[in-house]
């Protein structure tokens, strides 16, 4: 089973403004639990992308913390008339971006995720190895790519954002993303192929 | 174009990136070549295995236990910040105003000490003129051989360099002189010459 880009984006049910915009003012005047109410909203949105963007779920959770830290202070700022996500989509980027910076190379690869809810390969353990190894090489691949072609090709094949939408998050011009996008998808390729020694991925 | 030049093209096209001239493009090299189809075709596989990674989703003890650190550090956060509205905003406040209220206090005595006290003697002559005296500096001049002036020599030799006079200079020593007199003796003793000018020389 996999899920669809659309459903992940949005694991939450479709944001409504309205309510949003409520809970931004009652949070502001200082109701706690109104801002609990948008944590409980958007945190697996933010932490997911965060686990995908630094690979370990040490630094995923510091830099969700750091997303939501920077929510509540900046929330009185936030044009409520917008939804709320996009925004906390484009800070979480920018933390990550900022927490992978400080983090040396050697930490930078993507390890296995025992926090991670995997699709259950059923009781056959060599399906099960299979999947954790195809798991492993694409981590790894992943990491060896530059912070910026990572970035784009997770928000535009995991998280499932236009070209558009990526370019506006990152600060970049949509040919540049398009180029990194595309830069991205031959080098996972290689790098898959190489790891597999040259086999087939998924067979 | 070369098959090198649709690669980045064919990365794009496999996830339908590409708009409709693009697309028609690829898709009419794909039809005519083997090595890019197979290359599309490991793109695929690889975009595959990668969206495969969708199915990562963090876990709910995870998310609970990043929503138990946020919530801390919101609580602590507004505790300062009532803190500081309640003390150290008003206690910044307070003693702006304090300060505000010292210097005009200040500026106020300072003024009223002016008006009784007026305004210092001399106040009236802001420019001080400074008269600096200059006396008449006193020069020993020896007296000095005669030195006949030489006849005309024929063009073909070099004029000689008349031998300078010896004139001894003794200036006292004040710095404030600005202006020197020098009075040179010569053979006649109804010429005298003075030379005017300043310590420079000028």
């Amino acid at each position: 089973m996999e899920l669809s880009a659309s459903q992940l984006w949005m694991s939450s049910p479709s944001e409504d403004i309205g309510v949003t915009s409520k809970l931004i003012a009652r949070a502001i005047t200082g109701d706690r639990t109104a801002f609990e109410e948008i944590v409980l909203l958007h945190e697996r949105r933010v932490l997911t992308l965060a686990l995908r963007l630094l690979g370990t779920s040490e630094d995923a959770q510091d830099a969700a913390q750091e997303v939501f830290l920077r929510a509540f202070k900046y929330l009185r700022r936030f044009d409520t008339s917008k939804p709320l996500e996009p925004w906390l989509v484009r800070m979480t980027v920018n933390v990550c971006r900022g927490s992978g910076r400080k983090r040396s190379r050697n930490r930078l690869m993507f390890v296995h995720r025992e926090d991670a809810q995997y699709v259950d390969p059923g009781n056959n353990p060599y399906l099960q190895l299979r999947v954790e190894e195809q798991k492993r090489v694409v981590h790894e691949a992943l990491a060896g790519l530059a912070e910026k072609e990572r970035t784009a090709l997770v928000l535009r094949d995991l998280e499932g954002l236009t070209t558009a939408e990526v370019a506006e998050i990152l600060g970049s011009a949509e040919a540049t993303v398009r180029s990194q996008i595309s830069v991205a998808r031959l080098k996972m390729r290689k790098a898959i192929a190489r790891m597999k020694g040259g086999r087939d991925v998924l067979s | 174009m070369s098959c090198r030049e649709f690669e980045g093209l064919i990365a794009l096209h496999v996830e339908g990136d590409l708009d409709g001239t693009e697309q028609q493009r690829v898709e009419s090299h794909l039809h005519g070549c083997l090595d890019c189809q197979s290359l599309a075709d490991e793109l695929r596989e690889s975009q595959a295995a990668f969206k495969a990674m969708r199915q990562d989703v963090a876990d709910q003890s995870t998310l609970s236990s990043v929503r138990a650190r946020v919530l801390a550090d919101v609580a602590g956060m507004e505790s300062r910040s009532l803190f500081e509205r309640l003390f150290w905003g008003g206690f910044r406040q307070r003693a702006t105003l304090a300060g505000i209220a010292v210097l005009l206090v200040s500026g106020a005595l300072f003024w009223l000490s002016y008006r009784q006290t007026g305004p210092r003697s001399n106040a009236t002559d802001p420019v001080a003129v400074v008269r600096i005296p200059t006396p008449e500096p006193e020069f020993v001049v020896a007296p000095t051989p005669p030195s006949p002036v030489p006849p005309p020599k024929p063009e073909v030799r070099r004029a000689r360099r008349q031998t300078p006079r010896q004139v001894v200079v003794s200036p006292e020593p004040q710095p404030q002189v600005t202006q020197v007199t020098i009075k040179l003796l010569t053979d006649d003793p109804n010429v005298i010459i003075y030379w005017l000018g300043d310590e420079k020389g000028d």
